[in-house]
Parts: structure tokens; sequence; C-alpha cells
């Protein structure tokens, strides 16, 4: 009896069983989106800009190695005692293709392109007010634009090291693409970004969002500073000109500067900064590790003399005096502490602070380096002091800022030095003026020189870009293999 | 559980006064074959209820001493039914034996089908039985299988109790996993979840390793199948309870580290060469003090001698509990099982609890149809080390070596911490924290069988693995070492990890014959398996010390930032097969079978979803051609030879062959997307092609059996990760490209020593010698130091610098370059690929059972050869220049000096770089088990209406003889990182029947 029925138990579990069914296998992905639902809205296009913007503040980008990096091979930083092989190879000159940080700085910088260049690519054929579409565009340019910059300025020799920038710069990727591209010259290189620049500025509508996202400004003061890279004085000294005129913006003096730096995080001179929340990479540890107590670059000497400790804003706000009681002085610009905080405490958040990009300053000192080169001392003494002045309470440009032809030309130098120290400006500025990194007394690394126009000032190419593009070429120096 | 504990000694002494009164009388006779009336040498003859038991000798014949009341004799034989009688008044009692058609005992058990026989199978599987695993004294069964069968390579990864091993069958095959698919019951269980599972439960588990065994498994069987088959209920009423208690050690380190009087030494040493490193080099480098007050200082520390090993290790206790019952009306059987196992492992906050319950349950509800169902429920409470491997100083194996013997835990005085060789202590730590992990295992599958007509049977079998894991991890408030950014206040991680897969198979098999001479059977299958993994976890901050749970967190505001973090995930999998299997055997001569299967995997690219394999194989009896009359010490001879795919779809991810894009970019605290892989719709399963031949024999009178297999294995379409251009935004695509060869001769040999009425020898030996070779590969690809992969090399290859020794003239490290030449540069260029590889191409076991009387004691061994490690804690402790201010290894105060000291030691100053003097020989053989039982004999127990009583010793990794200098060479990757040692086990136990 049981046993009939049972049959049709049997022939019913087979049929369900062998009946085949496609879709059973068709499984969608529930933690991830796919091609197919991933970039359907305008607000998917908003979210994958913020993805943009999220892999600017990467370890590999302005949240760690790209900063880094140009610190540690500068002259601003020496080896701590503490240091346990972190960052050496940069600083010793010892890196090859296959170091970390080259190959961590090309790979998350093309990450950035490639992401922007899906915005860019894809944005059109999106519904939704053109305006809004211009605007993700627009910011989407102006990150692309700033990756490309800051990869040719590691990745090629400068700007002059030919006549007309024909040497080899890197691969400009306009499209999302897997491909094995060649390289572009510097030439292309710059023409590209100064291109993707003006376009975004064109497409970029003022939103008030602030500093955290790129803005029309943002991309002028980019581009003053590209034009400045590029030796086109004019343009340059143009560009800084209309934001400095813009009036947006005003030089800040006393805690108004000093809290950019602090906790509070104001924006005062900020024309384009990256928020740093807590699950961004604490870049501060990079220098000082106060979780682990571990200082793993001082500030040398050199550069710690080049304050005026007492009537200098920005000393306090950079840098951190232990000694004698503790052979280590640090970099505090990124402690992300409050006001004054204490420097044997740990603040609450160790290292994280918001990585100003573009500031006001620099446009001043942009300016009165092209009005140098354009032949124009007053004016660039006259944008020099404005910096000197809001810095310093000590200074006097009447009988301090008086230098002319070389001296001048040098003060640009210091000043920028100053005031942008642990944000990697000095590195390229060394390279860009082909000038060479003289070490102190104080240098603990096992090279403390390195000539003008070494080879070490352009970065190598990472081995891994060579296992899956046989079109690329390697940098001079580095393919004695 | 514990209260059964008193329950052990109350037992003995009860059983010693039946001591004194045992009498026994001596039974002998004559066992010979029914069929022909030959003697039959190597008859179990055993006293029934006990182990008191004898062996028949080369004619036949037996004695035995029995009880002066008599009992029971069985006498059991390969191949023959065995027979049980009275032993009644007389003292000679002769047996004839008939041969058992069915043979039930040499089965092969594949998973789909009904069992085969063996005689007739035409694949390679290799078999393993309870008696090999009950009551190892380990908590998982996949480390049991070490040793134990040819082809098979295990590794225990730690030393923790619970943790996996890595199991390759014949090589590893791929460059992805390699983890073989265990089926339990039918049903396929996740790899690395065995804590949760009672090995005792297990009756036997058969290892596919052809493709004849293994293709039927399709996309899953290229790294082999482990069948496991559990216990099920016998006619009658057996119960037994065992109980098993021990203790866990450490084994010696091979290496010595520097006592306080030779690290302050040594730290004199590094200053000479201005090196100041540790507490004296930082007394010695302070202007301030005078050279009295320093050596004042320094005399402080020389009389702390604090050996830290100690603080951390320590004798661990196993106890393990289990009862169970195995019975029946014959129509209707159940075994049921509880299991209770405590295992404290050999450094402090390490230990694993094991509840386990099993019930499997069979029915025949007619002559034609039976159910049953087969059940396991085990959970875990697991005590981890927050970091077990890796040289960092939270890893307690290593600071237990580095931390400086001058140093204390605490202050005697005071009772505080001290402040430990790194900035913070991390015994304090261990106090200030804890890693728990619960896990829930269940196994669940239920079948139904019906024989529609005689030999056309139907089945169906359904089942579920399913496994959650709570992970709850917990730094408190004023713990040393904080983790993260607002850990100051103390964090607390909990983590929620689910698996659960389905599995419904539905076969219909048919069995026939014509004219008696022609064998058939053909089994046509269907199989879904469906598969998700789901989770999520989150990280609070600012405790309360005095709460457990997660309600301890502060609520997070922008204010006190204590914000909480969260995650989750959840991934599905799918697998549609249709298989048919098939086999015809000719008389008892010649067999071949041949089998198809077509899987689907939602794993593939769109353009590759379904994928077929097939095998086909062959053996031929050669004991049933006249020509074997020829010789007569042959017993038995069988040919056999396979050929066949097999596919793999571990190693690629569920989503793999997709475009996809990640929500984990947000910016500014707003969502935010960004691509995470670029599209692969080609993406497909790897694929096996598998030659076995292979030859079992029996010899001389039975004395000697055994089997040898040549393997052949090329993997083709292998998982790799092909660099692109990172103009792309992507570093990789997984893709197919390369090849991988195993070729490999597998031996067993089973052998019968010496045989007397009371006395029997054997010997089991396996050996495998495997041989791998990288044949291609899509893309150029530089073996790397810890990771060799390249084309023509064996998988596991180093590449590293050539040691050149020390420059007697200034104590430079030098090196060999790429020409031979002797340099003191260290460049990582010059690495060479000559020192061999991790994974061990030669592997065995060996087991010596002794049986006199009652007594057992086998002795096991398990050994590798032929492969290299990479010792990486050395770099640690032979490193002056970087990590003098920790203890350091005694070979450092053989450092450099002065010039024409000749060492091998560099100065102290001297860069440490990881060359081939890191690489040392890892072959090893290791005691792995012995075990010694007892029954105690019937007459002793008769008074107690127990049914049999056995008492045994297990004790577990005893000895190791090996020239590699770390903790232990058995290693499962191929780099020792300070991983937990695998611990030394003594265990006792008793096992009653009643």
């Amino acid at each position: 009896m049981a046993g009939i029925k049972l049959k049709y138990v049997f022939v019913f579990c087979l049929a369900v069983g062998l009946s085949s069914c496609e879709d059973f296998l068709d499984l969608t992905p529930t933690d991830n989106l796919t091609d197919e639902n991933a970039l359907v809205s305008l607000d998917d296009f908003r979210q994958a800009l913020n993805g943009c913007y999220s892999g600017l503040t990467s370890r590999g980008y302005y949240g760690g190695a790209y900063i880094v990096a140009a610190d540690r091979m500068s002259d601003d930083l020496r080896r701590s005692s503490e240091n346990l092989g972190e960052g050496v190879q940069m600083h010793s000159y010892t890196f090859n293709a296959s170091t970390t940080e080259p190959a961590a700085i090309w790979t998350q910088l093309y990450a950035v392109i490639n992401r922007a260049n899906i915005v860019i690519g894809r944005i059109d054929g999106v519904e939704g007010s053109q305006g809004a579409k211009n605007s993700l565009k627009g910011q989407a340019l102006f990150i692309r634009a700033l990756a490309h910059f800051d990869l040719v300025r590691y990745f090629a020799q400068r700007y002059d090291a030919t006549p007309d920038a024909s040497h080899p710069g890197i691969p400009v990727m306009t499209e999302s693409v897997i491909s094995e591209p060649p390289r572009n010259t510097v030439a292309q290189v710059y023409s590209q970004v100064i291109q993707d620049l003006l376009d975004a500025r064109q497409l970029m509508v003022e939103t008030g969002i602030g500093p955290i996202r790129a803005t029309p400004l943002a991309a002028t003061a980019l581009l003053a500073r590209v034009s400045l890279y590029a030796r086109d004085w004019a343009a340059a000294k143009q560009y800084a000109t209309e934001v400095i005129g813009s009036g947006v913006w005003t030089l800040a003096t006393g805690d108004l500067y000093r809290n950019i730096w602090t906790s509070a995080e104001l924006n005062n001179e900020v024309i384009f900064k990256l928020v740093m929340l807590q699950n961004n990479a604490a870049i501060g540890q990079d220098y000082w590790s106060q979780s682990n107590d571990i200082v793993s670059f001082n500030p040398t000497q050199d550069l710690i003399d080049l304050y005026d400790p007492d009537g200098d804003v920005r000393f306090k706000s950079f840098i951190g005096i232990r000694q004698p009681a503790d052979p280590d002085n640090v970099v505090t610009k990124y402690r992300g502490a409050p006001l004054d905080y204490p420097l044997d405490q740990k603040p609450p958040i160790d290292g994280l602070a918001d990585i100003k990009i573009l500031r006001l300053s620099e446009m001043y000192l942009i300016r009165a380096e092209a009005n140098f080169e354009l032949q124009d001392p007053t004016a660039a003494r006259n944008d020099l002091n404005a910096v000197r002045v809001a810095r310093i309470a000590t200074f006097d440009p009447a009988t301090d800022g008086n230098e002319t032809g070389a001296a001048l030309a040098n003060a640009i130098m210091i000043e920028r030095r100053r005031e942008f120290a642990f944000e990697g400006h000095r590195w390229h500025d060394l390279k860009r003026k082909a000038l060479p990194v003289m070490r102190g007394a104080d240098c603990s690394a096992t090279q403390c020189e390195l000539e003008a126009d070494d080879y070490h000032f352009t970065l190598p190419i990472p081995q891994g870009e060579f296992s899956g593009n046989v079109n690329m070429t390697q940098n001079p120096g580095y393919d004695a293999n | 559980m514990r209260r059964i504990l008193p329950l052990f000694p109350i037992l003995l002494f009860l059983l010693l006064p039946t001591v004194l009164h045992a009498q026994q009388r001596t039974v002998s006779g004559t066992v010979t074959s029914r069929e022909d009336g030959g003697p039959l040498p190597g008859v179990n003859v055993l006293l029934q209820g006990t182990s008191l038991g004898s062996i028949t000798d080369v004619n036949g014949k037996y004695t035995i001493a029995v009880p002066q009341e008599g009992g029971v004799l069985v006498f059991s034989f390969v191949g023959f039914v065995s027979q049980a009688l009275e032993i009644g008044a007389g003292n000679v009692l002769d047996v004839q034996l008939e041969v058992d058609a069915t043979q039930l005992k040499e089965v092969v058990v594949t998973g789909y089908g009904d069992p085969q026989e063996k005689r007739k199978y035409t694949g390679s599987v290799a078999q393993v039985g309870s008696k090999l695993i009950e009551n190892v004294p380990v908590a998982t069964v996949d480390q049991m299988l070490q040793g134990r069968a040819a082809g098979v390579m295990v590794t225990a990864n730690s030393g923790q109790p619970g943790t996996p091993a890595f199991v390759r069958i014949r090589g590893i095959s791929s460059a992805g996993s390699v983890t073989p698919l265990y089926i339990m019951d039918g049903i396929p269980i996740s790899a690395g979840d065995f804590a949760a599972l009672n090995p005792n439960d297990i009756e036997s588990i058969n290892i596919l390793k052809d493709a004849a065994s293994s293709s039927l498994y399709g996309t899953r069987g290229a790294n082999g199948v482990i069948v496991i088959t559990t216990k099920r209920g016998q006619e009658g009423l057996s119960m037994h309870y065992n109980f098993q208690y021990g203790v866990t050690t450490r084994t010696n380190a091979k290496f010595d580290m520097m006592s306080t009087a030779q690290k302050i030494q040594f730290e004199r040493l590094m200053a000479d060469f201005d090196l100041y490193q540790g507490e004296v080099g930082r007394i010695l480098e302070d202007g301030s003090l005078s050279s009295a007050e320093k050596e004042q200082r320094i005399a402080q520390l020389a009389r702390i001698n604090t050996d830290w090993t100690d603080v951390f290790f320590r004798n661990g206790i196993t106890q393990m509990h289990e009862i169970n019952a195995s019975g029946g009306s014959g129509r209707s059987n159940f075994f049921l099982s509880a299991n209770y196992r405590k295992e404290e492992g050999i450094i402090r906050e390490s230990d694993l609890e094991r509840y386990s319950l099993r019930f499997n349950f069979d029915h025949d509800a007619s002559e034609k149809f039976s159910f049953g169902v087969s059940n396991s429920i085990g959970y875990t409470k697991t005590n981890f080390l927050p970091t077990e491997s890796g040289n960092n100083v939270n890893n307690p194996v290593l600071y237990a070596y580095i931390a400086n013997p001058y140093t204390r835990v605490k202050d005697p005085n005071t009772g505080e911490y001290e402040p430990g060789p790194t900035g913070f202590n991390l015994v304090e730590q261990m106090d200030q924290s804890y890693n728990r992990q619960e896990q829930l295992k269940i196994v669940s599958g239920a079948y139904l069988r019906y024989e529609i007509i005689p030999g056309l049977v139907a089945k169906t079998n359904w089942g579920i693995d399913f496994s959650e894991l709570l992970d709850d991890f917990r730094i408190n408030a004023g713990a040393p070492n904080q983790a993260g950014i607002n850990g100051e206040q103390g964090v607390l991680t909990r983590g929620y990890d689910r698996l659960a897969s389905i599995i419904g198979t539905t076969s219909l098999q048919y069995a026939f014959n014509i004219k008696e001479d022609h064998n058939l059977r053909v089994l046509v299958g269907h199989e879904l398996v469906r598969g998700n993994n789901m989770g999520f976890s989150f990280n609070g901050y600012g405790l309360n010390d005095k709460l457990g749970s997660a309600s301890a967190i502060t609520q997070g505001t922008p204010g006190n930032n204590f914000i909480a973090e969260v995650g989750g995930f959840n991934t599905d999998n799918a697998l549609l097969s249709y298989f048919l299997d098939g086999l015809y055997a000719f008389r008892d001569r010649f067999t071949v079978s041949f089998n198809v299967r077509r899987d689907g995997s939602s794993r593939f690219g769109k353009n590759r979803r379904y994928a077929n394999f097939y095998s086909a194989g062959a053996s031929w009896n050669l004991m049933a051609e006249e020509f074997m009359t020829r010789y007569p010490f042959v017993n038995d001879l069988k040919l056999r030879a396979s050929y066949g795919t097999q596919g793999r779809q571990t190693g690629i991810g569920n989503f793999q062959s997709l475009a996809l894009y990640g929500s984990g970019f947000s910016y500014a605290g707003q969502q935010g997307i960004a691509p995470l892989q670029p599209a692969n719709p080609d993406l497909q399963w790897e694929q096996t092609a598998s030659l076995d031949i292979g030859l079992d024999f029996t010899v001389l009178n039975e004395r000697i059996s055994g089997t040898v297999d040549f393997y052949h294995k090329l993997t083709t379409e292998m998982f790799v990760d092909t660099p692109l251009s990172r103009t792309s935004g992507f570093s990789s695509l997984s893709i197919n490209g390369g090849e991988m060869r195993n070729r490999g001769i597998e031996l067993t040999l089973n052998t019968l020593n010496i045989v007397t009425s009371n006395f029997t020898w054997s010997t089991d030996l396996n050996v495998t010698f495997n041989d791998n070779e990288v044949l291609k590969l899509t893309f150029e690809n530089d073996a790397t130091r810890e990771t060799g992969f390249s084309e023509g090399l064996p998988i596991g290859t180093f590449a590293m610098v050539e040691w050149a020794g020390v420059n007697p003239a200034n104590g430079d490290p030098l090196y060999r370059d790429k020409n031979g030449n002797v340099t003191n540069i260290y460049n990582a260029d010059d690495a060479v690929t000559k020192f061999g590889t991790w994974d061990p191409p030669r592997f065995g076991g060996l087991t010596n059972t002794f049986t006199y009387k009652g007594i057992e004691l086998a002795v096991f061994f398990s050994f590798q050869h032929g492969n290299v490690l990479l010792n990486n804690q050395r770099f640690f402790t032979t490193n002056a220049l970087n990590f003098g201010q920790f203890n350091q290894s005694v070979e450092q105060l053989r450092a450099w000096r002065n010039p024409g000291d000749i060492t091998n030691v560099p100065r102290v100053t001297a860069q440490r770089e990881f060359s081939s003097q890191d690489l040392e020989d890892a072959s090893f053989i290791r005691l792995r088990n012995v075990s010694l039982s007892y029954y105690l004999p019937p007459k002793l127990i008769a008074r107690t209406k127990l049914k049999s009583v056995k008492v045994y010793l297990q004790c577990q990794n005893l000895y190791t003889f090996t020239r590699y200098s770390g903790f232990d060479p058995e290693d499962a990757g191929s780099t020792q990182l300070s991983q937990y040692p695998v611990p030394r086990v003594f265990t006792g136990g008793i096992d009653i029947g009643f």
C-alpha cells in the first residue's frame, strides 16, 4: 500500500529534480553591484564620484604614500632612532621598480583615473538635469587632471628636461579600458591636464559646498600650479590672480591659521581639501604614531632652524619639540588634536586630519615665483611679503622683506618650504628647480645628498606595470637588469 | 558531564577483587575452509566481548586461554563469514569457515549509489577505518589522516586546539585552493569546521583519488574527495561509556635564546660598535651617568632572569566523555552518541570545549522501501589567542622568546605590570583582552530508498550543512596596546558568520546480470546544491568594564567619538548537475567502468556555464586466470587503470566572472561606489586530467598485501590572476591560464610479520613520491621569496639570494650574485631558485602494531622528506641592528668582532637580509601516535554485568627527528611565522561496554 504511494513520491522528486532551471544558476550578488545595476540613476553617479574622492583619500594617495614618500625623500625629514625600517628605501634612495611606495602610488592614482573615466564616459547617458550632470562630470574631470598631474610629476623627469617637453611622461587615460598604452610625452600629459581643468571649470557649478569638493576656483588654482610646473609664468600668474582676486578667501593669521591644522578644521584659506574621517587613513601616523609610541621620522634641524619659533605661527602647528626629554622631535601637522594639546597626551584621534590640497597661500607664492620669473621683483616681493606678514608676527616687510635677485628667488623657495612642510611640495620643488637634496648634519640616512637631476628624482615605473603592459618603458637608471 | 567522573575510580574498585579469582583453561583447534578443506592461517580468534584473542598459524591451528566456565569464540577472516561458537566443556574446537560472497567489509563508498565491491572497483581509493580515528587525542578528524593514507598529505596549521589542517591529495594541483571535497553521509560539508564533529562517530573514511572514483563529483572533484561514513545501528543493543583524560605539553624548542648574563654581555658587545640597544645599551649610552652608576644599574638588571616561555606556556588538560548506543530490531536500527571534549592549549587563553550529539536511524518499512536519517549537532566554545601567528609582538609564541630575560611581568614589590620590551606588556594585554568563538554546526540529512523491481533502485537524499560562528573579541578599557583610534576606552568586536548549504541528490540505479557472467550496473542521477554564506559584525567602543556583552558599549556621538562600526556580507552559489555512472563486469575477471557528469555552476562566466566531465576505468583480476595457478604464493592480484577528467571551482569567488562595484568607498560620510574587479565572461572551471595505473596484491599466505599506484595529473585552465596594466585601474584579472603537473608513485604495504597463538606483529607502511611542476603560465611570473610560482619549477620553490658567509676582514655578510661571485652587496635580483620547495615531495606513515593476548600496542610514525622552510623568526632573533633591543639567539654571541675572526655571524651593525641561510631542511620523522590498549579479561568483569572494559593510553607527537632549528618543521605554508607549536599529548582512557 505504502509502496504504491511512494512510487508517486519518487516520480515527483525525480520530476522536480530533473527539471532544468536556468534561473537556478543565475545568481545576483547582494554585496556588490554589477555592471547592470551600478550606474543607472544620477544618484548612482553621485556615489561613483564619491568613489573618486574616496580614492584621493586612500593610503596610496593623499591618505599616505603620495605625500609621505616625497617628504621622506626630501631634506625635511630624518630617520628616527625608533624607525624599524619603515620608509627607509625612499629615504635612502635605495628604491627600485619593486619598492612598495612607487607601486602603491602608480596603482592607486590610475585606479582614481579609471573611476573618474567611468563617470565622465557614462554620465551623459543618464537621465537628470544637465546642470547636475555637468557638475558631476566637471568634478570627475578635475580629479582626472589632478591624478595625471600628480603622476607625471613623480614618474617623469621635470617639465624642462627637454626643450619641448617631448621626453616620456605617463600614459594619458581618457577612458575606462583595459589596454597596454605606451607613455605619452610630458607635453601631451600637461596638455591633457590643462584641457581637463579648463573643461572642468566650464562644467562645474558653484554649489557652495565648500572646499571639500572641487569647484571652478579649485580648478583655476590647480591650473596655476600646473602652469608653474610647466614654466608658463604668465598663465601661472593669471590663474593665481583669478583665485586671489575672487575675494573668497583671505590669508589667515594667528589662531585662525593654527586652527586650520587642529581638530577644529577651520577652512580659512582652504580652496580644496579632502575630508578625512575615522575610517580613513591616518597619515599623521606615518610620521609619528602616538598610538604605538613610535616616531618613524623627525623634522630635520635645518627645517626647524628656518622658523622663528616664537614669531612664526606655523612652527607650533607643524613641529613638536620634545628634546631634551625625548630625542625625537615630531611632526604635528596631521595630529588632529585640539589647539595647544599637550605633546605627551595622545589626542582622541591620532594622526587623522583633513588633507589640504590647495590653499590661498600657495596662490600668493605661485604668483610671487611667476612674477619673479617675469622680471617683476616688486610684485614678487609683495606677494611673498603678504604671506610672511600673515604668518610671522615679528615680520616687518619694510625691514625684512627687501630681497632682490637670487636672494628673492631663494626667499620664495624658503617660504614654500616653511608653508608647505610635510605636504610633499619640497621634493617636487627641488626637482622642478633642478636643485640637489643637501641634508644637514643630523642626517641619519645612508645617503645624505642627492645631486640635482639625479635619476632618483624620477620614480621607477613599478615592476607590476611591465607584467601587464608590453609597451611600457622604464625610466633611466632603473633598468640595470 | 562532570558528574560521571567519579565513576572511574569506583569501577576500578569494584573490579579489583575479581582479578584474584580468575581461573583459566586452554582451548585449541584447527580452522579450515569449508570450500576446499584447506587450513586457514591468520584467522582471528576472539573471545566474544573481550579483546582476548589469538590468530591461527600457517596450519590453521590456534590456542587460546579462556575462562574456566567457557564463553563464546568468534572466528573471523577477511573474505569469510565470521562464526561464533560456544566453547562448551571440551578443550578442542575445530571450525570450518564459509566464503563470504558479499565480502561486506571490502567495499568502496563513493557517495553516489550503493557501496561497491572493492574487488571489482576500477578506481584508486584509500580507506581509513574507525580504529585509526577512535580516541586519537586531537579535536579534528582532518589532522588524524596525517600519514595514514598514501597520496594524502596533511599538515597542521597550528597547535591551537580545533584549528583545521592543510590537506592536499596527490600534490598541489592548482594555484588556488586545493582543499578536497568532504562528503559526510552524502552531504557535502564545509572544510575547516571539523572541531564541531566528533571523530569517534566515524565508521570509515574513503579517500577518492583518481578520475574513476572522483570525476562523478564534476567541478568539485579535482582536489580529491574525502567520503566520511558515520556509524549506523546494528541489531541488538550495545552501549559504551568512554572516558579519556590527559595532559598536553609543549615540545622542546630546538634553539636557545640568551640568558640575562648573555644578553647583558651581548648588549655590551653591541655598544662597542656604537649600537646602543636594549636596557643595557640605554644605560651605556646615557651620558649623564658615571661609569660606576652604569655598572650599578646593569648589576640590578643582572639579578632578574625571567623565563618568558614559562609565563606563556603551560601544561593543558584534555578530557573527553562519551556515551554511545547502537541497536535496533533489525528492521529499525539506531546509533546514538553524545560526546563532551575539553582541550586546553599549551599557551594560556587557548582552549576548546565541544558538545556533540549524533542520531542516525534506518528503517525498512517493507522489503522494498526503506528510509533513514543522519543527524549531527556540534557546539564548540573556543578561546583563541588573538594573534597566534605572525612575527609581531602581539604573538605570545614570538614574545615568549624575544622578551628580554632581564624584564619582568610584574614588579614584585608593587604588583604592577612592568613595561615590556616593546613598550607594552603582553601579559597585561592578554589579561585585558580575549578572543572567543562559539560555533554551532548541524549536518542533517534524510534518504528514501525504493526498490521498484529487483535490481532497480530509486533513491533520493536531501541534506543540509549548517554552521554558524559567533566571534567575540574584546580589549578592555585601559589595556596597554590599543586597537584603533577609539580603543583607549575599550573595544568590543562581534562577528557572526553563517554557512548554509542545501543538497538534493536523486538517482536511479539498475543492477542486473546477463547469463550470470555479465554483471551490469547503471546509475543516473541529478543533483542540486545551493550554498549561502552571510554574516555581520560590529565594533563598539567605550566599554563598561563590568559588563560582558555588547551592552557594555557606549553609544557613539560625534562628541565622544565612540562611533560604532557595522558591516555585513551575503553571498550565494549554486550547482546544478546530471550524472551517469556505469559498470560492466565479466565474471570475476574484467571490470569496465564509465561515467559522465554535466555540471552547471553559478560561479562561471556567462559564456562558460556548463562543464562536462568523464572517466573510464578498467580492472583485471589476474587470479581468475589459469596461468596464475603456477604462482601459488600469490593470493590475490588485480591490475587497475583509469583515465578521466575532474574539475575545480574552489579558488574563485562566487561572482568572480562579473564586473563588480563595491560600496565601501564613502567620502565625507556619504556613500560611494567604485569598481572592484573587471569582468571575465569566459571564466570557467579548472580541469585536471588524471591517469592512474594501480596494482593490488596479496602474497605469501596473505602475509603481505599492498597497493602500488602510479598517477599523472595534468591541470589545465588553471585559475591565475594575470597582471594588467595598472592604467586600467586594476592590477589583475582572474583568468584560466596555466598548466601544472603532478605525477607520483604511491605505495601501501601491510605485512603480518609474526603470527603466533598469542602474539602478532604487523606493519603498515605508506609512502608517496610526488613530483610537481608548473608547466605553463600565460604570463611571466618570477618566483618570489615566499610563494614561488613560476614556469618550469615545482610550486612553492623559493627564490633566494645565496648566503656566502661572513667576511673575516670586516664582518660584512656575504652573498653570491647571479653569476656565483661573492659580494657584500645584497641585491634581491640575485635570487636563485636552487634551494627547493616548501611542499614535501616525499611523505608517508609507518605503523607497527603488536598484540599480545588482550594487549595491543600501535606505534605510528609519520614523515616527510625533501622540503625546505623559511625560518622567518630567525630574522628577528639574529638581527642585532634592527631587533637587538629584543632578546636574541645565543648564536649572536659568535658575532664577528675583530678583523680575522672566522665566524658565520656577521658584525652586529650589519644589515640583516633574508638569504639562503634562512632556508632550512624541514624533513622530519615524527613519532605521531602511540596507542596501547588492553581489554580486561571477561572473567574479571563477569560479576559487574559489564560486557567489556578496555583501558587505553593514547599519546600524540611524542618525538620529532629533524634538523630543522625552528619551533616545528611541520608547517602548512612556506614561512615559519612563530605559529602556535603542535603540542605533545599524553592521555589515558577507559571504554566500558554494557
